[in-house]
């Protein structure tokens, strides 16, 4: 199918790549955290959800874990973004092909399992095992590059999003930003784009390239990288 | 068939995993759950299919011929055959389509007719589907994913493959297509047949839209392509009649399209299928099917109508009257299983309450008798247990009239009832056409 | 057989912006023997509005139209020149369905009671008469008293209505005394506001009766739509993107050729 797609897929499109970058950024980062509670390590929650700008309701940091992560009913747990993730997914069942939105299914299915397990972190695997196999699916049987660039454009932007929000040293912003250059750069289709916010990150771009530090606060890049996409 | 039993959780699992559901409202909320999946299937010998294929046929062209003639000359009405009032009071008749010529006159192209097989061996039409049926994705999924897990079954048994129904339903759209692409018009992802629209996208190769994805500009139908409009030739609409465009029909409508209809009646664009069916499957004109076919084809009816009372006429009044504790009565405005009562099931006082009411509103009401019907095995932990189940044929017309060599065989969990639709908890079965080896 | 002229124009204004608008019109007077167009002039605004011309399943004349890009107001003009002549009808259009209650025009127990009190009786044109001078005794004409959207039912049980509502009453108690019945609107000789009136079905003709006015609809009426009742016809139709609110303002005027 070589033919244009709606804007409302677009949108999709691009949410799809978000939520599941969401779901595999923020499981990852949690696991080490779960790991390191075995420890009796104390885990900075409060700040966590500071950094995410979302509400801290939480008593303790088993509850955090908890509901955090598993919780269907917590508007911002990582389980809703996979929700999220497969409702953007299931609009695009011909686009992007029913054997490739079954990996949205199962890490949905794979979340509520591990929710139920004593040893969640072999769920977290399971979790980012299928989401590296949908990305796979993606690049492999996904005839159209610029419908897969849509999906990677919206997972770069909540990786970038998320690594300037947990603090994540320069260096590792680099690679998602060379990617959002790259994208950017060869879209065919008129995704609505912020120009200003763009210049803004092809420049940082280029000086992380160079070696150099950034040269806007972190959170004007933070600005930039959420208003790049008008979507 | 002992080896697809023995993986029937392998199946279900494989449902889940491409989320083979159907949505369903409950106090206001919605919510989606898997359509329970029964490994046995319905078996249809090749010679009984011959008869039902050609039954089906027959039945669906008179009823296209009917559809075309009520919206065009009404002779069947003129010629006395069907008393006028049955179509012009009925809620299926839109006056809004009279006069409309459909792109090679068809106006159910999509036909699901519902059947049950009595003891006595024959098959009876229960129901006309010619709105907008929907099931025939989940025997086509099914399929695919029982071959997977149970290759042997497949191997030692001459089943007809069912698995083209999306190049058939493509060869429709393609035949009807005025120039332009082909699409599928969901009302959107909370429609309890969500899955089903997807999917048929994706086996057809149209492409799926909702209201806001389509617009008409100069009588003609676009889909809002990010870069440029593109002309949509044929839309298979899975929208209702009354919401399809808000300009035409209910004007509170959101998830229609404003001046669709100003197109189709053009002939910019096929309508898949055509707005106005409702008074081809209304209940009361049911009855008449069997006169359709001798009227427009000269032919006996091959499909037999379960035996039904009209209490519009007299006599089947004064049947109805006497009979009403062994019959079921059905409200002709009432679908998906709503509406249906069993004279048998109530008390003296709710049978005169229900007389009263045939009697105050007859055109309202259709009486028939209570089928016999094969039950069918049900795998139910472990074990066979018998239910009631029916079938759902799909009947494709385009340039020739076409019988999906399948079906939707649904199947009642509860052993007490009739009721064997999805949306009041029943499940389903693929149903195999063997081949005549 | 009268020559009149005509103009009407509708003005439609939206409180904020909006896009995405799509519309139906029914303004133009309905082509037909015994009504001749001698000439005709349409302007919409926004300028360059590309319509598309049509005929609905009652024989209107339909145009449609689409604006996606922002706008405040959308307004038409028509006007023209017409030769009435009601000797002049031949094979007038007619749909079996005008002989059955419609949407808006389902009789309630109320108005079955009251039809049967009226004890019409006679030609259809004679019970057609006496049922318009019954209505107009019976019913108060109150503008605003009633919305676009209020049914026969509603209208007779609270006993006061506008045209629409006369004519809907008018229609729903024709249909149950077995006369088909259609819904018109239109202009009539003078100035104002659009009007409704009825066309009851006899002998393959149609005769128009106007129970607002308890007179005959006869050739100083100019028919733009017909249909089963409002709903099928109205003048305007539109739906848009966008949360403003629509003001109308309209203004018709007929008057004899010199």
């Amino acid at each position: 199918m070589d033919h244009d797609i709606s804007m409302t897929k677009i949108n999709n499109l691009f949410w799809l790549g978000r939520y599941s970058a969401r779901v595999d950024t923020t499981i990852r980062y949690l696991a080490k955290w779960y790991d390191s509670m075995l420890d009796g390590k104390v885990i900075d929650f409060q700040h966590f959800c500071q950094s995410l700008d979302i509400p801290c309701n939480y008593l303790s940091a088993y509850q955090f874990m908890r509901s955090y992560i598993f919780e269907k009913k917590n508007p911002d747990s990582v389980r809703s973004a996979a929700e999220a993730m497969l409702g953007n997914g299931m609009v695009l069942r011909e686009t992007i092909g029913s054997n490739t939105l079954s990996y949205l299914q199962m890490t949905v299915y794979a979340m509520d399992k591990a929710a139920v397990t004593t040893n969640p972190w072999l769920g977290f695997q399971k979790v980012c095992d299928l989401l590296m196999a949908f990305a796979g699916r993606c690049d492999v049987y996904i005839d159209q590059q610029c419908i897969r660039d849509i999906i990677k454009c919206g997972a770069s932007v909540e990786r970038l999003s998320l690594s300037i929000a947990f603090d994540y040293p320069e260096k590792a912003l680099l690679k998602d930003l060379q990617k959002l250059v790259v994208y950017t750069g060869r879209m065919v289709l008129p995704l609505p784009m912020d120009e200003d916010a763009l210049a803004l990150l092809q420049a940082q771009e280029e000086r992380l390239e160079w070696g150099d530090p950034l040269s806007v606060s972190r959170q004007e890049l933070q600005k930039a990288v959420e208003s790049l996409f008008q979507l | 068939m002992q080896d697809l039993l023995m993986h029937k959780d392998q199946v279900n699992e494989q449902l889940a995993r491409y989320g083979v559901k159907f949505g369903i409202y409950k106090d206001g909320k919605f919510n989606e759950r898997l359509f329970p999946f029964d490994p046995i299937p319905r078996q249809i010998e090749s010679r009984d299919y011959e008869i039902l294929e050609k039954g089906l046929r027959q039945r669906v062209t008179a009823l296209n011929l009917f559809l075309a003639d009520i919206y065009g000359r009404k002779r069947i009405l003129r010629d006395g055959i069907i008393p006028e009032e049955f179509v012009f009071r009925s809620p299926g008749y839109l006056a809004e389509c009279e006069g409309i010529t459909p792109p090679k006159g068809i106006y159910s192209h999509i036909s699901g007719i519902d059947l049950v097989l009595g003891k006595d061996g024959i098959w009876y039409v229960l129901e006309d589907n010619l709105r907008i049926p929907s099931g025939a994705s989940y025997p086509l999924i099914a399929r695919r994913l029982c071959r997977n897990c149970s290759p042997r079954t497949f191997r030692s048994n001459n089943v007809r493959d069912n698995r083209n129904y999306g190049a058939l339903l493509k060869q429709v759209m393609d035949e009807v297509n005025t120039g332009g692409i082909n699409v599928i018009f969901t009302p959107g992802r909370y429609n309890a047949a969500y899955f089903e629209h997807s999917y048929l996208a994706e086996q057809s190769g149209a492409v799926l839209a909702e209201s806001a994805d389509l617009f008409v500009e100069q009588g003609v139908l676009y889909y809002k392509a990010s870069r440029d409009p593109v002309k949509v030739g044929a839309v298979y609409r899975r929208v209702s009649d009354e919401y399809l465009d808000p300009l035409c029909f209910e004007p509170s409508s959101l998830i229609g399209v404003p001046n669709l209809m100003d197109a189709y009646r053009a002939g910019n664009v096929a309508v898949l299928n055509a707005p106005g069916n409702g008074v081809a499957d209304d209940k009361g004109i049911y009855y008449f099917v069997p006169k359709m076919i001798a009227y427009y084809l000269e032919e006996e009816p091959i499909l037999h109508n379960a035996p039904t009372f009209l209490p519009y006429f007299p006599e089947d009044m004064a049947y109805t009257m006497e009979h009403i504790g062994e019959l079921v009565i059905k409200d002709v405005a009432e679908a998906g299983g709503y509406g249906v009562i069993f004279g048998e099931n109530l008390s003296p006082a709710e049978l005169e309450k229900l007389k009263e009411a045939v009697r105050r509103e007859p055109r309202r009401f259709i009486a028939q008798t209570v089928i016999d019907f094969q039950d069918l095995p049900i795998w139910e932990d472990g074990t066979q247990v018998m239910r009631k189940a029916d079938l759902r044929a799909f009947v494709l017309t385009g340039d020739k009239v076409r019988v999906w060599p399948s079906g939707l065989t649904r199947f009642s969990r509860n052993p007490d009832s009739f009721v064997v639709n999805s949306s009041q908890g029943g499940g389903f079965k693929d149903t195999w056409i063997m081949t005549s080896r | 057989m009268r020559e009149l002229n005509f103009q009407f124009s509708c003005q439609l204004s939206f409180s904020e912006s909006v896009t995405d608008h799509a519309f139906l019109l029914r303004c133009l007077p309905r082509q037909a023997r015994e009504q001749e167009i001698l000439s005709l002039n349409l302007q919409v605004v926004p300028e360059g509005v590309q319509l598309f011309s049509g005929r609905d399943s009652f024989g209107n004349q339909t145009m449609s139209g689409w604006v996606p890009e922002e706008h405040r107001d959308l307004s038409y003009q028509v006007s023209g020149a017409i030769c009435r002549d009601d000797m002049q009808e031949e094979a007038p259009e007619y749909l079996p369905c005008f002989a059955y209650p419609s949407a808006m025009t389902k009789p309630s127990p109320e108005m079955s009671g009251y039809l049967q009190e009226l004890e019409l009786t006679g030609s259809p044109s004679q019970k057609a008469q006496a049922l318009a001078e019954a209505l107009h005794e019976r019913l108060e004409y109150v503008p605003g008293s009633t919305s676009i959207y209020t049914t026969a039912a509603e209208a007779f049980r609270q006993g006061i209505g506008v045209c629409q509502d006369f004519a809907h009453i008018f229609l729903a108690l024709a249909r149950l005394a077995g006369i088909p019945a259609r819904y018109v609107c239109g202009l009539p000789m003078g100035e104002g506001a659009t009007h409704a009136w009825a066309e009851i079905w006899q002998d393959g003709h149609w005769l128009g009766y106007d129970p607002t006015r308890n007179r005959l609809a006869d050739e100083t009426y100019i028919t733009l739509a017909v249909g089963r009742d409002y709903g099928d016809c109205p003048i305007e139709r539109g739906v848009f993107h966008g949360t403003a609110l629509q003001t109308q303002q309209a203004f018709m005027q007929v008057w004899e050729k010199e």
